[in-house]
């Protein structure tokens, strides 16, 4: 079979070569590597957040199961469930500028853990 | 260079990623303009292929060169995005060249203006199928090594050299009767 040789074909592709003329190429798709990184830094953030509010408010239910403390423990639990929750939220607003779905379903989830930590302490009141 | 940027950009600090875009956009482009043969349709997917690889960055293991990885990112996403399949090269018989007037091609080829030159190349191209212009252009212009172009485009070596021998041929044949049908037009 008849063919080019290596240098003729060389010549050839590089005349047909084309250019990336846009010149706001790079910053546009540094524009969405940027989005990318901070979606997924307040992912790992409510990640991270939301696991230890919950081993936090487990250990304190464990630690009223076991020693009977009752109300004290319980407002004790409830305390340091909001004091995680306003953590998480300083944090969402240091980390996201303008309206992101990420932030508002982390806000959602984080107004339910909260209702159900007042929900907790009433049903801790009517118990006793 | 690449690795000591990737070990920054992996160590969270996002903007230096600019580095690989800058080095590696221009041949990035070239790979998926040949797949997809539309300039605004290989941006976008230039684009979406840089996403990706900065997503799935501490996936790559630097068992091979990062270029080579990201160029196999770039093939796999024009070649999903390419919506028509793709158009069959025309038919070539290889006895065909002999009956032609243009006894030597390279030499014929060689005589032509730069300009005349590009806008026969870009011609034949534009006959190849994907597949022929894809692994020319990773072959000559990049100058991927086979291995290489084994890695990116997931076929066998030897596979591989032999659709390369075709390719060449094919943009032989094709070049052979662009050049006829030329001459043949200004003999009237």
């Amino acid at each position: 079979m008849k063919e080019f040789d290596d240098e003729l074909m060389r010549d050839m592709l590089m005349r047909s070569s084309v250019r990336l003329d846009n010149q706001e190429f790079t910053a546009a798709t540094m524009k969405a590597i940027s989005r990318e990184s901070r979606r997924r830094r307040i992912v790992n953030s409510f990640m991270m957040n939301f696991l230890v509010f919950i081993a936090v408010d487990a250990l304190i239910w464990l630690g009223i199961s076991l020693t009977g403390s009752g109300v004290a423990g319980l407002v004790d639990g409830f305390v340091s469930g909001l004091n995680r929750l306003v953590f998480q939220a300083g944090q969402i607003k240091a980390t996201v500028v303008g309206s992101d779905l990420v932030t508002y379903v982390v806000l959602i989830v984080g107004a339910l853990a909260a209702l159900l930590s007042v929900l907790e302490l009433r049903i801790g009141s009517w118990e006793r | 260079m690449d690795e000591l940027y990737l070990r920054l950009v992996l160590e969270g600090d996002a903007s230096r990623f600019s580095y690989f875009i800058e080095k590696y956009k221009g041949m990035a482009y070239s790979i998926a303009y040949r797949i997809l043969g539309r300039r605004e349709d290989a941006e976008e997917t230039v684009q979406d292929a840089f996403l990706k690889a900065f997503r799935s960055l501490d996936k790559f293991r630097g068992s091979s060169k990062f270029s080579t990885w990201f160029y196999r990112i770039v093939v796999n996403s024009s070649l999903s995005r390419v919506r028509t399949p793709e158009t069959v090269t025309e038919s070539l018989d290889e006895n065909e060249t002999s009956e032609f007037i243009v006894d030597d091609v390279g030499s014929a080829y060689r005589r032509l203006e730069a300009v005349e030159k590009k806008e026969l190349v870009d011609r034949a191209l534009g006959k190849l199928n994907v597949e022929d212009r894809l692994l020319l252009t990773l072959y000559y212009l990049n100058e991927n090594s086979i291995e290489e172009i084994s890695e990116i485009t997931g076929m066998n070596r030897e596979n591989l050299k032999m659709k390369l021998h075709r390719a060449r041929g094919r943009m032989y044949r094709i070049i052979h009767a662009e050049l006829k049908s030329e001459i043949n037009t200004v003999l009237g």
